[in-house]
């Protein structure tokens, strides 16, 4: 059991300490601080949008909203509390006393911090934070169309968190791939830690790109030079997509594993098709590196043919992992707790998203829905409606082996209750809105365009899913009931002493395919 | 490490498939690039040998390297003062990481 900042230790032990439990404790509760934050600001863009006219904040204002409220979630919340989970169980599943190089995660936690604290200071400047989306597109993001430092505050503070993802996926992926305990083959792991091997390679080979693009962007702003000329903008997108799609499923794989250990866990069986699956994510993970522009169809010359065709591909692996998951849910003695309840909302939520990436993955259904609302309505439910699931089942399940107390299961019910509810009515009515024409980052529209009663019903989703992270919030204060060892009956090594030896693997391989 | 291998060849096989397409040089060079620099990873964890020696329980100087380097990013923006702090924090952490056991 391991605190974030444990009762009358020393602060050093908190912000310095190597321990992988420690390090990880600390990213997920970095990221999940940004989360709330990142929220807050999805409240106010929502809040704004329920009806036509501007009342809550200025256009410009509602910019920076949107641009920090996605550079959030993705940079600062998703993508290292996928990790941080990494952090925290990959050496306990495999059998490793520490991280291989846990100074390394370290300095990752705190370049996250510093990149955060970074980003969000533009808000402290004149001008407001950043306001060129997310993905800081150039021209938008250039000097003369964003002056200021805000927006050099927001590169460097991008390059700050994505450097330390990088610090953190290298010492996961040398944790499965060089400290794994004797007997614990690769075709021993569990799913999850297949999940995070999937994970870390892609963060490796993507992310440092998207470095190389922001310190070009952040040069172009000082003398120019970089991105000039009409092909100038199109290059920067190849190299932010060849990042930004295979971000995408590092913020979802982890927790797909997550859903994985869970359902295995919760029907009493081993996984299905194990084999199948692994390979499946290694098939997965290559493809997402080969879609990238796929985000570009729109833009002319690019080779539509072939990244349409990669796109689709993923249907394969994707459909190949359902079945997987599905099949081990076909004749489980089924346990309907609040972990496993949250891993089947994830199999339902997270299909929507996936359908309607089948949508705009065709070029010419994309060159439809390009810019709308369609758009966003398809992204959150991979994001919020897929990832989070799987992080909550996650958090539900893993909480007594951090914390050695169990969350609740009538408050978790409740949360996941509103979470369903919620989610749902902010996003599918967005589908709606992107079918009837409406753009994103708009922060008004004309009471004529009808888009008014499915803009309040998305605000009251919205509002909804933070009344459930409330709930989720209260019940991680007050719930005190002792859990025990196991208390779910798991099958892989984090629920066994922390010595854990080879002959306690062989005693749990029955429940994992032979190597 | 083949694992790592089995990644790159795949990485590989999407670039070699995108050639049938007339691609962009950009796209070929960021998918085949990639796949080198998977294989060449496979290549040196199979050479690089464990580490010996545990991390120590404590790291004060990992905070402060971040810490450093943050600090000479930002400087490019606040000025001379920043640089100058974040370059002195950045060399006593490494200076502390020398003597950390």
């Amino acid at each position: 059991m391991t605190r974030v900042m444990p009762a009358g230790a020393p602060l050093l032990e908190t912000f310095a300490g190597t321990d992988h439990k420690r390090i990880g404790l600390g990213v997920g509760a970095v990221a999940f601080g940004f989360f709330l934050a990142g929220g807050v600001l999805a409240l106010l863009m929502r809040a704004e949008l329920a009806e036509p006219g501007l009342q809550v904040v200025s256009l410009s204002t509602y910019n920076a909203l949107f641009t920090m409220h996605g550079s959030t979630m993705i940079y600062l919340f998703v993508t290292p509390v996928a990790l941080a989970m990494g952090l925290y169980l990959v050496p306990l599943q495999v059998g490793a006393p520490n991280l291989a190089g846990p100074r390394f995660a370290l300095a990752g936690m705190w370049l996250l911090v510093l990149g955060g604290i970074t980003m969000w200071s533009g808000f402290l400047v004149q001008g407001g934070a950043a306001q060129a989306t997310w993905s800081g597109f150039d021209p938008l993001s250039n000097a003369i169309n964003s002056p200021g430092k805000a927006m050099d505050s927001w590169i460097w503070g991008v390059v700050l968190a994505t450097l330390g993802e990088l610090l953190m996926a290298a010492c996961i992926l040398a944790t499965l791939l060089g400290r794994r305990i004797s007997g614990m083959t690769l075709l021993r792991m569990p799913i999850f830690c297949w999940a995070q091997l999937v994970t870390c390679l892609m963060t490796l080979f993507a992310f440092p790109v998207l470095i190389g693009a922001l310190v070009a962007l952040w040069i172009d702003r000082q003398w120019g030079g970089v991105f000039t000329g009409p092909s100038g903008p199109v290059t920067y997108q190849h190299l932010f997509w060849f990042y930004g799609h295979p971000v995408v499923y590092v913020m979802f794989f982890p927790f797909l594993g997550a859903v994985a250990e869970v359902i295995a866990v919760f029907c009493g069986r081993r996984i299905f098709g194990y084999r199948g699956m692994v390979l499946s994510l290694l098939v997965f993970a290559s493809l997402s590196m080969s879609v990238w522009a796929h985000h570009m169809f729109t833009i002319p010359g690019v080779t539509t043919k072939y990244f349409a065709l990669t796109s689709t591909l993923l249907v394969i692996p994707a459909g190949t992992e359902y079945l997987a998951l599905l099949g081990t849910l076909y004749g489980g003695r089924i346990r309907l707790t609040v972990p496993m309840l949250f891993a089947l909302a994830f199999l339902l939520q997270f299909l929507v998203g996936g359908l309607t990436g089948i949508w705009v993955a065709s070029p010419a259904l994309d060159n439809q829905a390009n810019n709308s609302y369609f758009v966003v309505a398809h992204f959150h439910y991979t994001l919020l409606a897929g990832s989070v699931f799987g992080f909550f089942a996650g958090v539900y399940y893993w909480w007594p082996r951090v914390t050695g107390h169990l969350l609740g299961e009538r408050l978790g019910r409740v949360h996941l209750v509103l979470f369903v509810l919620g989610t749902n009515l902010a996003f599918a009515p967005q589908f709606a809105l992107g079918e009837e024409g409406m753009p994103r980052r708009i922060a008004d529209y004309p009471a004529s365009a009808g888009w008014e009663t499915l803009n309040s019903l998305s605000t009251l989703g919205a509002y909804l899913i933070a009344l459930s992270v409330l709930v989720f919030l209260v019940n991680a204060l007050v719930s005190r009931r002792w859990a025990g060892d196991d208390p779910w009956g798991g099958h892989t090594l984090e629920w066994l002493a922390w010595d854990a030896s080879p002959p306690a693997i062989r005693s749990h391989t029955p429940l994992l395919d032979a190597a | 490490m083949k694992v790592l291998l089995f990644w790159a060849g795949l990485l590989a096989l999407w670039t070699v498939i995108q050639l049938v397409f007339a691609p962009h040089a950009i796209t070929v060079i960021l998918l085949g690039g990639a796949a080198v620099a998977v294989a060449l990873t496979a290549f040196v964890a199979r050479l690089a040998r464990p580490g010996r020696r545990d991390a120590p329980d404590l790291s004060p100087s990992t905070p402060l390297i971040a810490l450093g380097v943050a600090a000479l990013l930002s400087g490019s923006e606040l000025g001379p003062w920043c640089l100058a702090l974040g370059a002195l924090m950045t060399a006593a952490g490494l200076a502390g990481l020398l003597g950390e056991r």
